[in-house]
């Protein structure tokens, strides 16, 4: 048990640190509709510094790095304040799936625009009557000449308004049901038939969209994995946790919480046993959650395999990250409830963070019945 | 990084789950007998003075043994005495007493004055170091007075123990750290046993003309069991390692651990009588000996909320 760095990672780290203190994404706008752009730009620095995909094979133009360099990648990254580049769907999710199922053919059109943010990706899985049953979805691929018309509607699509390409699973097989008779299609949204409408969150955002689809075209080409095994390649999407990002979003969470405290701190606050009793609770769970993704990362970096860890940090952060953001809006008072307040926004925010990627009622069932061996449950 | 127990952490962890399984009935001096044989008093003694030279993360992975055996030895109670007179000790009161420990010639026990887990009568040879204003006390049974307390935890011998010693002269915060680390670890065991209990009761009654744990009201509290154990466990981890690698970040990371290990212990052993029924209230389940240990075990070296104050002292 060693939590330092091998020579391999802290040469990493030294490197990115270095190059860190000399690039940046800069201020960010103060729209943050001009969010999406900002972060593009900073993926294009990030990618002609050699830091985009650093988890990608280097014959995919990559780095290379192991898990858990990438890892070191999204801790340095969240401790310097930079933001995650435009493009992480791409890089996280589909461009692994892509390498996993692709022919030579489709990894040499995908996966070089998807570096430099020149193509952008969403995830087109989520549909009004299939959400965490996803294997309820409806939207149908309709054979024609040379490919598949798809026909449906798809929900809760992040970034689709500026993506040129959606990961879409749907019905190739109108007889079948649940998990079979699915087909995986790389959707090119820029065509007839595609209309997306932005979705406007609670808190005030618009990430999310809908998206239409009306006799789309896929052709052949464009079909990934195998026509009616489309459920097995979204599986590797949902599964292809295998970037370390969880480790960017649980430095964030731990600067969050340093930021509360000191600010409690700075106002007396702390004289209070209530508050301060809370604000150790917090930093209980906070470093809890970071030590225990330390030993799923160790069990994925060794095994290639994703341990029962893994399963439990999204439980833990999405928790903590709304009890951390409740704590300083008790503890701060109405000035964090103003419109505009930083600390409002990330309360808000974080309602979503047990929903997004898995309700935590989906990860205790899975939690539930992988991990812990308990008869399926409904 | 590699953020999991080495080989050979694991291979003390199977032999002592090995050894214990099945034993919690069993009387705990005859066992202790056959764990001095084992060297479990030697464990985390350094070489020069007798013992195997491991640490308190040798001594944190067999604690959760005994934690999760819930046994009746009074293995944490020589691990802390032993661990505070190797960290805070001067080179005479080593002398004098880690051989001994190590062997399991003498007892060792420490505590609060109020009260001291795993301390005898007194009558043996041994000695109880007492954490008084922050500094540490080292009594010689001889020189002790020792009035047993009985608990709710009547496997374990607790008393309130007076007397005068001698100073350690060392780092105090530090010795108790490595104590709270075993001290959390016993916990942790605590949890990981009870979150078993459940399942398999769990996965083997059924009502409704199933097994209750297809239910979600019981799965999911056995899930967010789990959660809390094995965060608590990777942190008593982290803190066991700091104790020897980072010792200027062990009085955080102890307090961390604990804090997060007492409360584990308790809502898991809480959550394994609610997931038995009337079975878990029965005095025949053992399921009320891991609860009531566990309300010691957090009551001791430092309590959750005592805990997390800390904290907020040192933090930022």
């Amino acid at each position: 048990l060693n939590l330092t760095d091998s020579p391999a990672e802290a040469a990493l780290r030294g490197e990115l640190t270095v190059w860190l203190s000399t690039n940046t994404a800069g201020t960010a706008p103060e729209r943050r509709e001009d969010w999406f752009d900002w972060r593009r730009a900073w993926q294009r620095t990030l990618a002609s510094g050699g830091w985009c995909g650093v988890h990608w094979p280097k014959e995919y133009g990559g780095r290379g790095a192991s898990i858990t360099q990438s890892a070191i990648f999204f801790e340095e990254l969240a401790r310097a304040g930079e933001p995650l580049p435009a493009n992480s769907l791409g890089l996280l999710l589909a461009g692994p799936t892509i390498m996993a199922w692709g022919t030579p053919g489709q990894k040499e059109r995908f996966l070089p625009p998807i570096l430099p943010a020149d193509e952008i990706w969403c995830q087109g899985f989520s549909e009004p009557d299939a959400g965490s049953d996803l294997a309820a979805l409806r939207t149908r691929a309709e054979r024609v000449p040379d490919g598949w018309q798809l026909s449906g509607q798809k929900v809760w699509t992040s970034h689709a308004v500026h993506a040129k390409w959606c990961a879409v699973v749907a019905r190739s097989n109108i007889d079948s049901t649940r998990h079979h008779g699915l087909t995986f299609c790389l959707l090119d949204l820029e065509q007839e038939g595609v209309t997306i409408r932005p979705l406007r969150e609670m808190t005030g955002d618009a990430h999310f969209n809908e998206i239409f689809l009306d006799r789309a075209f896929v052709p052949d080409a464009h079909v990934l994995g195998p026509v009616g095994d489309g459920w097995k390649v979204a599986m590797t999407m949902l599964m292809n946790e295998r970037s370390g990002l969880a480790f960017f979003w649980q430095v964030r969470l731990r600067q969050l919480l340093d930021r509360l405290v000191e600010e409690a701190r700075t106002r007396g606050l702390l004289a209070d046993p209530r508050n301060a009793d809370r604000l150790g609770a917090l930093q209980v769970q906070v470093e809890c959650l970071r030590l225990t993704a330390y030993r799923g990362l160790t069990v994925l970096a060794e095994t290639g395999q994703p341990g029962a860890e893994g399963s439990l940090t999204k439980l833990m952060w999405s928790r903590a990250n709304q009890e951390v953001t409740q704590a300083a809006v008790d503890l701060l008072g109405l000035e964090a409830l103003e419109g505009g307040s930083e600390w409002a926004y990330e309360m808000l925010r974080s309602r979503g963070n047990t929903i997004e990627g898995g309700t935590s009622e989906i990860l205790k069932n899975i939690v539930a019945e992988r991990v812990l061996g308990l008869p399926r449950g409904r | 990084m590699h953020f999991e127990l080495s080989d050979d952490q694991i291979a003390i962890r199977a032999s002592a789950r090995e050894f214990l399984t099945g034993r919690m009935e069993e009387d705990g001096d005859v066992l202790w007998r056959e764990a001095i044989e084992l060297g479990w008093p030697a464990l985390a003694i350094s070489e020069e003075h007798g013992g195997l030279g491991l640490g308190t993360l040798e001594a944190a992975v067999l604690a959760i043994e005994h934690g999760y055996a819930c046994v009746s030895t009074p293995l944490i109670g020589v691990l802390a005495a032993a661990r505070l007179i190797e960290v805070a000790g001067s080179a005479e009161q080593q002398d004098a007493w880690l051989p001994r420990l190590a062997t399991g010639a003498a007892d060792g026990a420490a505590g609060v004055s109020k009260l001291v887990g795993d301390v005898g009568d007194g009558d043996g040879d041994g000695c109880v170091v007492l954490v008084e204003n922050g500094g540490l006390i080292l009594i010689d049974h001889a020189s002790a007075y020792i009035t047993p307390v009985v608990t709710i935890d009547t496997h374990r011998r607790y008393a309130r123990v007076e007397g005068t010693g001698t100073n350690l002269p060392g780092n105090a915060d530090l010795a108790i750290a490595n104590v709270r680390v075993v001290a959390a670890a016993e916990l942790v065991g605590l949890a990981l046993r009870a979150l078993d209990e459940s399942v398999a009761y769990a996965k083997d009654r059924v009502q409704f003309g199933r097994p209750v744990g297809a239910f979600q009201a019981v799965s999911h509290r056995c899930a967010d069991v789990l959660v809390a154990a094995e965060g608590a466990r990777s942190a008593v981890y982290y803190a066991g390692w700091a104790c020897a690698k980072r010792p200027h970040d062990a009085p955080r990371a102890a307090a961390l651990a604990k804090a997060a290990a007492s409360d584990a212990a308790r809502e898991a052993t809480a959550a394994a009588i609610q997931v038995h029924g009337g079975v878990g209230f029965s005095w025949e389940a053992p399921l009320h000996r891991l609860y009531k240990r566990a309300q010691l075990g957090a009551a001791l070296w430092g309590t959750a909320p005592e805990c997390r104050l800390s904290l907020v002292a040192t933090a930022v």
